[in-house]
């Protein structure tokens, strides 16, 4: 019983983590200027943060703010901050960004 | 100082809201938020506005001391996101201070950090500052108190007095939930101490202005189409609301036996369409002065019939308002019946401003920005009456007949009118037996309740 609690504990804590890098992840992916981290957290970052704290919240109201949802809501905003820290300080990846070549009408011209 | 304002702060946060109800608590935590905002933002405290808005804050969280409802709990919410997202930009609108009240609640702290350390490392002349060394923090944390746990065991089995002494000291004080409320309190005081913006969204907010500006798509063909089709449109719909309010006037004129029975059906089918359709009437009005027609120089007829139109919605509005207290008198005050007049009284404001904005050619934002602090006071103001009590005084005293259940599944604010009603009125066993239980249980509530629960009834409690 407790190895079947342990996995599920393990499963549903990297599940979250899983949903939380990639969900952070996108919002460079989808941004207008990705490797610009300071355009990504002032335009990206606070909705982002107040929509998962929405959804915490009504995590927190459909348990009856039962202890368990308590810790969970806690250890998820944590690890959501956690997370952006390392994107926005230390994360060195550079993304690369699709622009469009214009094609040369003329290109042999001096 | 900051530090040790916070640091206490935390402490009375822990203090007042671990393993506690609502009741004087938050009055307390209200009055305590707005110190520390005024110790961190003392200029901001000479707006009127601000002091407005603190005031506002504070009266919420007073009447959740007299009378402790889910709405008063709202508008307490609603009230401190006002007030912090007011200091962090206070010309922005009312809805932008939401915004920024809630990102200011949740991020703050992790915001300005991130802002600052990007702000200095692009300064040069700043002095790179040294990274912390985990490893060695670590270290002598860690070392000396493995070593020290260990000789104290040594001595312990030395000497019996030491032994003694060290068996004496008893941490089982430590809360660790207190602790851990504490914490949560110092984390939500610094994100709150120094508001901070959503800088897109308050920074589009504070170039949009409210006057209407004339388009380089001005062409006066089109807007002669366009003002005739708007002429014939609201012509046509003021006609048909002046029949609408005769027949309607014949309808509440009529005998009143029918119309005592019909108002049930009547208000329930018939008041939601009213309320789209008014709903609609401010949409038509919005699309029709949407643009350059408010600058066409012929466009006077069609202003008055607009108008027009919104003057007799608002008649429309009376109308409700007279069929919904007609219905309030003959079956009773509920919720729903208050939750309509206060849209009614919405709905009124929101053809005021339509007129406003009609007249003095302003743009959609200006009503967007009006309205929201119409429905901001509205929320204030109805927080500050306890209808529980008014509605079960009403119903009891007033009103032709009621639904007895529900009085009695009303919030405990209603328990001491519905217990003096037993000395009143006559009343049927079973809801004499049902009333007796609840007060008995609310009474139980109030006796057992730690100070920071308290609520006005323990002092009425107290008295009697």
């Amino acid at each position: 019983m407790l190895g079947l609690i342990l996995i599920a504990i393990f499963f549903g804590v990297g599940f979250t983590f899983l949903i939380l890098r990639i969900s952070i992840s996108s919002m460079f992916w989808f941004s207008k200027k990705p490797n610009d981290k300071m355009y990504v957290f002032k335009n990206q970052f606070p909705y982002y943060m107040m929509v998962l704290s929405a959804i915490l919240a009504t995590i927190l109201i459909g348990f009856d703010f039962a202890f368990v949802a308590s810790y969970y809501a806690l250890g998820v905003y944590c690890f959501a901050l956690l997370i952006w820290n390392f994107k926005l300080k230390h994360c060195k990846k550079t993304y690369t960004t699709t622009t469009r070549l214009i094609e040369q009408h003329h290109p042999n011209l001096p | 100082m900051k530090k040790l304002a916070l640091f206490i702060a935390a402490l009375l946060f822990s203090t007042l809201f671990y393993d506690q109800s609502i009741g004087l608590n938050l009055f307390l935590f209200s009055i305590l938020t707005v110190v520390i905002l005024f110790i961190n933002n003392k200029s901001h405290f000479k707006n009127r506005k601000t002091q407005i808005y603190s005031a506002a804050y504070l009266i919420t969280g007073l009447t959740i001391f007299f009378h402790n409802s889910t709405l008063s709990i709202i508008a307490n919410f609603v009230a401190f996101f006002t007030l912090i997202g007011h200091l962090s930009e206070t010309k922005s609108s009312i809805y932008i201070n939401w915004l920024n009240g809630l990102y200011t609640t949740i991020a703050g702290f992790f915001h300005r950090n991130f802002a600052l350390a990007n702000t200095k490392s692009k300064d040069e002349d700043i002095e790179e500052k040294e990274p912390i060394d985990y490893l060695h923090w670590a270290k002598i944390i860690l070392i000396p108190a493995v070593i020290l746990i260990t000789f104290i065991a040594l001595y312990k089995e030395g000497n019996p007095v030491f032994s003694n002494i060290i068996d004496q000291i008893d941490f089982s004080f430590v809360n660790i939930q207190w602790l851990l409320v504490a914490g949560l309190g110092y984390y939500l005081f610094n994100n709150i101490y120094a508001p901070i913006e959503v800088e897109p969204a308050t920074e589009l907010d504070l170039k949009t202005e409210n006057d209407l500006q004339k388009t380089s798509t001005f062409s006066l063909p089109k807007l002669k189409q366009e003002n005739q089709l708007g002429v014939i449109l609201i012509s046509l719909l003021n006609a048909l609301i002046v029949l609408y309010l005769i027949t309607d006037v014949a309808f509440i004129t009529s005998d009143f036996e029918i119309k005592a029975s019909l108002f049930s059906a009547q208000v329930h089918s018939g008041i939601n369409a009213l309320i789209a359709s008014i709903v609609i009437a401010i949409m038509i009005l919005l699309y029709v002065f949407r643009g350059n027609l408010n600058f066409y120089e012929q466009n006077k007829t069609l202003k008055r019939l607009a108008y027009t139109w919104i003057i007799l919605n608002i008649l429309l509005v009376f109308s409700i308002t007279f069929k919904n207290s007609q219905y309030i008198y003959y079956f009773g005050l509920t919720y729903k019946r208050i939750g309509v007049l206060v849209y009614l009284i919405l709905a009124t404001i929101g053809l005021a401003t339509t007129l406003l904005k009609i007249g003095s050619i302003k743009n959609n934002w200006y009503l967007f920005r009006v309205n929201t602090q119409a429905a901001f006071i509205i929320l204030i103001a109805s927080s500050t009456v306890n209808w529980d009590y008014h509605i079960t005084n009403y119903n009891f005293n007033y009103a032709k007949s009621m639904d007895f259940k529900y009085l009695l599944n009303l919030s405990d604010n209603n328990t001491f009118i519905l217990n003096e009603q037993l000395n009143t009125k006559a009343l049927d066993e079973e809801d004499v037996a049902q009333i007796k239980s609840k007060y008995h249980k609310y009474i139980y509530e109030l006796r057992t309740s730690n100070w920071q629960e308290l609520q006005y009834d323990n002092f009425k409690l107290n008295s009697k």
